[in-house]
């Protein structure tokens, strides 16, 4: 039988090397819900990049440029790109320049644990976390086997990706290498609403051409030792279309060329865990734009390097499994190069220190932390969390209160672009309170009905805006949300077929409260976040073939900061279907998928101008060899 | 299970269905009145045209959309002339011009394959000048009645404002300081005839009573004080193109780039856009420069009619920006009220 879905639950089953013991930090001190991504979906995306995924099946809101490759960025509850955290195996991934992530850089297939975490709190994840935080991990798994997969999709407006991956394990070591290759025109139909007879043109100057490897390897040695380390390359050629409405074919071109590394060793016995660990990432983006394609001369042409130095350790101590308590202490330094900014050369360096305690009484779990982070010219930022959950009912009910304060440092661009940075921004600051309910009905754990009421703040909020003709980063905001995040799995069978089915309603109210120059703002709703959303997963599958479809809906969203409802993008639902069909062959499998994206061909917009594709068609197959 | 599933998506296509009604269309006179030019936020789409009728104190906003079916004009709306039975707008992010008839506002055509179209002026019937691109910058001239561009003529780099005298093309080029010069192009010819250094950033002229243009030249920056140069205001002779008078304007180093310049020929005054506000000085004694109104602002314009100077605030760029009207004595007449994002001037009608 083949069952996409309930290969998650068996992996997640699967012992790994001294789970409880070995632990991530954030794994054991973390209170808030977290939304896992599972295979039922992710088996489909293997070659996309992370928001299609995030977009179906979790309560993230996507703003995409519109069309494969271009820019992307998460949104929780009602935040901006640079208010989730996302890490990868543990290291902080965002932009140093903007603070975002971009998404499309980010390739679904090359992770076996992603987490979203809503309302993940910044005296863990640190920097940047009003909206929450994203994971992406590499988990491993030390038992003998070996697997070696190619594919290949094809799919519309010229669509073509190539993945590759294999891995090894055994008792004592774990390796993974995964490649792929994107070659997509991009060139979908659209209905220009900003032309005068809302003419059908097609999307031009959209190409993308990206090459991504991810390889991980890790190694238990004697007297319990284990080292990991991770390689993450990528390379992205991006034409950057113009605005819809735009008479103008356009010139602007992206380069972004990424390099990542890291080492990590843990050290652990009955009674303690003793992680140290250390990365080196270094980010390149070319931007360019000439008004006519003919010209040598660009008159843009911006040019970003940045590296990242990381270093943390941390040390666990466990007593009698019901207190746990960890210390640990990070160091960041970031470099930039650009003549973006006034001093060709930026360095600055972070330190954070981290107390962490795990403590079971009387059926309640308290988790706390406490962070110092300490900056070059500052004082320090005390961030603590604290949180408290209880199961009750034999473990059915589970309900869970968490309360944190939050922060964000101001972005190298917020502060050093030329012109409009501004090196005296404070710091953004706020809080978050959020009480939750879980109620699991089922055999299983994915048999639940969560609901999580939230409330956050955001002080000193940076905004860009014009000051004498020039726009100039200040603190200008304050924003206050509330909403409430609900969801529902449920799997069951009949006599033919296994079926799980996944819904959610999203409530966001993010009001504007104050801005400090304009009073006009205040009560105003924030910009592109959608008052109401639901997303619907429905999977049902019949010895090796699966079909499923999505839905998401998503309500209308504010343009402008003064809301009007001239400038308001429309509430829009999509409709996906998606099919697969295994066959094996003794060490061998073939899986045909199919995806329908967009079955209806809504017209719709993520960022105002910005159309994304209609419906659209993809074909993969994929070959795998597997011997244990 | 099944049936539930079916109900939910009942309901939530359902929710999909209730769509806003129309607006019903305006009836407006447009022939004569002050057209405000909002640009919009950039990278929004959402530029539009305000119509503020000065006899009756009516104002309408987004009359493009209004008059034409909720249709979008475009992003970053920048200026706009009458030329003919029509009116030609500037839209420089969506690289088009667009044409409306100059009485209903309805649309007619748009003329694309444009890199950078900035400022618009008519030259005679049915034929306009618009600066286009950057480094070459060059003046389209554009046919109305054969609806395309018929001749492009080279000047200098980021080529902005540009005006009409005795039959000669005046045009600034030079935004952020990138040309120095103001190109003469005969109108009748259609070739460039003279090109008179001014001073950095050359970007925007106005005409006095007397046929002299005063040249905003808001000074060269890279955003490095070291090599910034200040801001200056030339006046030359439009026959022989000798400089008569030039003064220093703002202060170096202050972040502030000045481009608004406009002349009351009534009352012979020159107005300009400063970091504090509005300033003025008698075209006789330009070195007498008055603060006449404070604040911060990002558009003007001047009525030829009655001198009454119009002034407008871009409140952010992110939602209505305001406009409001005072006499020559700095009198308020009116406002501020709301016109649309990020208004930049106005055309006026007469």
């Amino acid at each position: 039988m083949f069952f996409p879905f309930l290969k998650v639950e068996a992996q997640d089953t699967i012992h790994i090397y001294e789970v409880v013991k070995t632990e991530s930090l954030l794994n054991t001190f973390r209170n808030s819900n977290v939304e896992k991504i599972d295979s039922s979906i992710q088996t489909y995306y293997q070659n996309s990049s992370i928001e299609d995924v995030l977009e179906i099946k979790t309560s993230a809101q996507i703003k995409t440029y519109g069309g494969l490759g271009n820019l992307s960025s998460i949104s929780l509850r009602g935040s901006g790109g640079n208010h989730v955290a996302v890490s990868w195996n543990g290291f902080a991934i965002n932009s140093i320049s903007a603070g975002s992530t971009d998404l499309s850089l980010i390739q679904t297939g090359f992770f076996e644990d992603v987490k979203l975490i809503p309302g993940a709190s910044s005296s863990l994840y640190g920097n940047g976390t009003f909206g929450g935080a994203l994971e992406l991990n590499n988990s491993f798994v030390f038992k003998k086997d070996f697997n070696v997969s190619i594919g290949s999709e094809i799919g519309s407006f010229e669509t073509f990706k190539y993945l590759g991956q294999t891995s090894f394990s055994n008792d004592i070591l774990h390796y993974k290498l995964s490649i792929n290759n994107i070659n997509a025109k991009n060139n979908f139909p659209f209905t220009d609403n900003y032309k005068f007879e809302k003419p059908l043109e097609r999307r031009k100057h959209n190409s993308l051409n990206s090459l991504n490897l991810i390889q991980n390897f890790i190694l238990k040695l004697p007297k319990n030792n284990i080292v990991e380390s991770g390689i993450w390359y990528l390379l992205k050629n991006k034409e950057i279309p113009e605005i819809a409405g735009s008479e103008y074919l356009g010139n602007k071109m992206q380069k972004d060329s990424i390099f990542r590394t890291y080492l990590r060793w843990k050290n652990f016995g009955k009674k303690h865990l003793l992680t140290a660990s250390s990365a080196y990432f270094s980010e390149y983006l070319h931007y360019t734009d000439k008004l006519n394609s003919f010209e040598s001369d660009y008159y843009i042409n911006s040019k970003i390097r940045a590296n990242v130095f990381l270093g943390d350790f941390s040390y666990r101590y466990y007593f009698k499994n019901r207190l746990i308590v960890d210390f640990a202490g990070f160091i960041n330094k970031q470099q930039i190069s650009t003549s973006n900014y006034k001093k060709i050369k930026i360095s600055e360096t972070n330190y954070s220190l981290i107390y962490s305690l795990k403590y079971d009484f009387l059926g309640f779990d308290f988790k706390f932390s406490f962070r110092n982070e300490f900056f070059d010219r500052e004082k320090y930022i005390p961030l603590f969390n604290v949180g408290l959950s209880k199961k009750l009912l034999q473990n059915k009910v589970i309900l869970k209160s968490n309360f944190s304060n939050k922060f964000k440092r101001a972005t190298f661009n917020d502060k050093y672009w030329q012109p409009g940075g501004n090196i005296n921004l404070k710091h953004e600051k706020g809080d978050n309170f959020e009480i939750s309910f879980k109620y699991i009905f089922g055999k299983i754990k994915t048999d639940y009905f969560n609901a999580t009421f939230y409330q956050s703040r955001i002080n000193d909020m940076i905004q860009w805006i014009p000051i004498d003709g020039n726009w100039t980063a200040v603190n200008n905001k304050e924003v206050r949300i509330n909403g409430v995040e609900t969801s529902f799995e449920h799997s069951f069978k009949t006599k033919l077929l296994s079926n799980k089915i996944y819904l959610s309603y999203n409530y966001t109210n993010a009001l504007l409260t104050n801005v400090y120059s304009v009073d006009k703002f205040v009560s105003q709703k924030l910009v592109y976040t959608p008052k109401n959303n639901t997303k619907l997963f429905f999977v049902s599958s019949f010895k090796n073939i699966s079909l499923s479809f999505a839905i998401n809906y998503t309500d209308k969203r504010y343009t402008t900061q003064i809301n009007n409802e001239n400038n308001v993008l429309k509430s829009y639902f999509l409709s996906n279907i998606y099919a697969s069909y295994k066959v094996d062959i003794k060490n061998f499998n073939l899986t045909f998928k199919a995806k329908f994206l967009n079955i209806f061909d809504k017209q719709y917009e993520h960022i105002k101008s910005y159309p994304s594709s209609g419906r659209a068609v993809y074909f993969s197959i994929v070959l795998a060899y597997n011997k244990k | 299970m099944n049936n539930k599933i079916f109900y939910l998506l009942i309901i939530l296509f359902g929710l999909n269905s209730c769509k806003p009604k129309p607006e019903i269309e305006p009836e407006i006179d447009f022939s004569k009145g002050t057209f405000i030019i909002n640009e919009g936020n950039f990278m929004s789409n959402n530029g539009e045209i305000s119509f503020y009728n000065n006899e009756t104190g009516e104002l309408t906003n987004r009359i493009y959309s209004k008059l034409n079916n909720e249709a979008i004009l475009g992003d970053v709306v920048q200026s706009m002339c009458f030329s003919g039975g029509f009116a030609l707008i500037s839209v420089n992010n969506s690289k088009k011009i667009e044409i409306v008839d100059a009485e209903s506002f309805k649309h007619i055509s748009t003329i694309s394959d444009l890199s950078y179209p900035r400022y618009i002026i008519p030259v005679k019937e049915n034929i306009c000048a618009l600066t286009n691109g950057k480094n070459p910058g060059e003046v389209c001239i554009i046919d109305i009645s054969k609806n395309k561009i018929t001749k492009t003529i080279p000047v200098g780099k980021e080529p902005e404002n540009l005006i009409l005298v005795n039959n000669k093309i005046f045009v600034a080029n030079g935004a952020w300081g990138h040309d120095s010069t103001v190109t003469v192009i005969d109108a009748t010819s259609l070739e460039v005839i003279e090109n008179i250094v001014v001073g950095d950033g050359a970007t925007n002229l106005t005409l006095d009573k007397n046929n002299n243009v005063w040249i905003l030249c808001q000074g060269k920056t890279k955003y490095d004080y070291s090599t910034d140069t200040p801001s200056r205001i030339v006046c030359i002779n439009s026959e022989n193109y000798e400089i008569i008078t030039e003064i220093s304007i703002g202060t170096l180093n202050d972040d502030f780039y000045p481009v608004r310049i406009a002349s009351d020929k009534l009352n012979n005054y020159i107005y300009y856009v400063e970091k504090s506000g509005i300033y003025r000085f008698n075209i006789n004694t330009p070195e007498e420069k008055e603060w006449f109104i404070m604040g911060s602002y990002y558009g003007l314009g001047i009525n030829q009619e009655n001198g009454n100077i119009y002034v407008f605030y871009d409140n952010g760029f992110t939602g209505a920006g305001h406009m409001t009207v005072y006499e020559k004595d700095a009198n308020k007449i009116l406002g501020p009220v709301s016109v649309g994002i990020g208004p930049n001037g106005s055309v006026f009608k007469y």
